[in-house]
């Protein structure tokens, strides 16, 4: 009798550790992502994701096949301020790390008030349609910002830096199966915001420490023979 | 024959008036203050709250400070007012989210219709049905006229 007991609770045992086994790896098993799909109407023009956008996001965080990307410059030149704006990253969804994209490509097209946002050096040049590299080492800091084998989520302020973010990565050549504007940090309302701005009797500050920031070090990078 | 005809016409009439009516039935007057200047007039969250406490018809601009479109809808709705000569209340996106009206709107830009301290109707950025009133004044003017008594 004792024997048969022995033997049922080693069955038991051992399914016990066969469920948890099983249900380990169903926990750390990827959910398969759907394909890029532009959201309609004038949102779309941003290239916005009609699925993975600020609604949604908080479900495709901390994916280990994915990065995270923010657009935006901790300060932008451009003065926000004259359309009721603020120039600087008030807040981001945790996990997204800022590469601002005025440092990748030149851009030109901001609101006649806001003016001029940052004008020095870019790794890349847009003109005629073509992103024409600046340094000899354009190309491999890109491909390590946003590594060609992973998915990669793009943020900004509304979906317009992340937008022309996609373009240039399909441009230069990356699957654009792979790459989605998840939209505007401005739109996003989820579990995961992180505060950067804070006002103290009246005083405003910003805790960029709280930021993952890629910094680019032109000084340091060979200029492309012309 | 003649009083076939006749019922015929009067059935006719009938619809007509009702088909009519109903098309009217979503239009709404704005408080005459907004019917005078044709321009954009800036409001903070809180003087907008009070207006929808006070019950207030308006049309209320929310708008993003941060990215610009290919055909600016700023230019177009400038253009849709100065010919209706309405004035259209303006709150930048970061400052509407804390009125009552985020409830039902998460995206700018967008024009949002208010009758009686209650939305009507509204633009969506999200929405194909939508995108010409956002790049075509003429698009913009009509949709604003089948709401709005001008």
């Amino acid at each position: 009798m004792k024997k048969i007991l022995s033997y049922l609770l080693l069955i038991v045992l051992l399914l016990c550790i066969g469920l948890n086994i099983h249900v380990y790896k169903n926990n750390n098993k990827l959910k398969k992502l759907s394909l890029p799909e532009k959201t309609e109407g004038l949102r779309g023009e941003f290239g916005i994701d009609k699925n993975i956008n600020e609604a949604t996001i908080d479900n495709y965080l901390n994916r280990s096949d994915s990065v995270y990307r923010d657009m935006r410059m901790l300060k932008d030149p451009g003065n926000y301020e004259a359309i009721g704006g603020d120039s600087y990253i008030s807040g981001f969804v945790k996990g997204f790390e800022v590469v601002p994209l005025p440092y990748i490509v030149n851009i030109d097209n901001l609101p006649k008030e806001v003016g001029k946002t940052y004008q020095g050096s870019t790794l890349f040049t847009l003109k005629d349609g073509k992103y024409i590299p600046n340094y000899e080492e354009s190309l491999s800091i890109l491909e390590y910002l946003f590594p060609k084998d992973k998915y990669i989520f793009l943020m900004c302020g509304a979906g317009g830096y992340a937008g022309s973010t996609k373009e240039m990565l399909i441009s230069l050549g990356w699957d654009e199966n792979k790459i989605y504007n998840v939209g505007g940090y401005w739109y996003y309302n989820g579990n995961n915001n992180i505060e950067v701005k804070k006002v103290v009797n009246g005083k405003t500050s910003y805790d960029f420490w709280k930021l993952n920031y890629h910094n680019i070090d032109f000084n340091s990078l060979t200029k492309v023979s012309k | 024959m003649k009083k076939i005809i006749l019922i015929l016409t009067l059935l006719l009439i009938v619809i007509l008036i009702i088909f009519i009516n109903n098309g009217n039935t979503n239009k709404f007057k704005l408080e005459s203050k907004y019917y005078e200047d044709g321009t954009f007039k800036m409001l903070t969250s809180d003087e907008i709250t009070k207006l929808i406490e006070n019950k207030e018809s308006f049309i209320l601009y929310t708008y993003n400070n941060y990215c610009t479109f290919k055909i600016s809808c700023d230019e177009i709705f400038t253009n849709s007012i100065k010919e209706l000569n309405l004035t259209i209340l303006k709150v930048p996106f970061d400052d509407f989210k804390t009125t009552t009206l985020y409830d039902d709107i998460k995206y700018a830009p967008s024009i949002i219709l208010i009758n009686k301290g209650k939305i009507v109707t509204y633009l969506d950025p999200n929405k194909d049905s939508d995108l010409l009133k956002y790049q075509d004044s003429k698009e913009f003017t009509s949709w604003l006229k089948e709401y709005i008594n001008i």
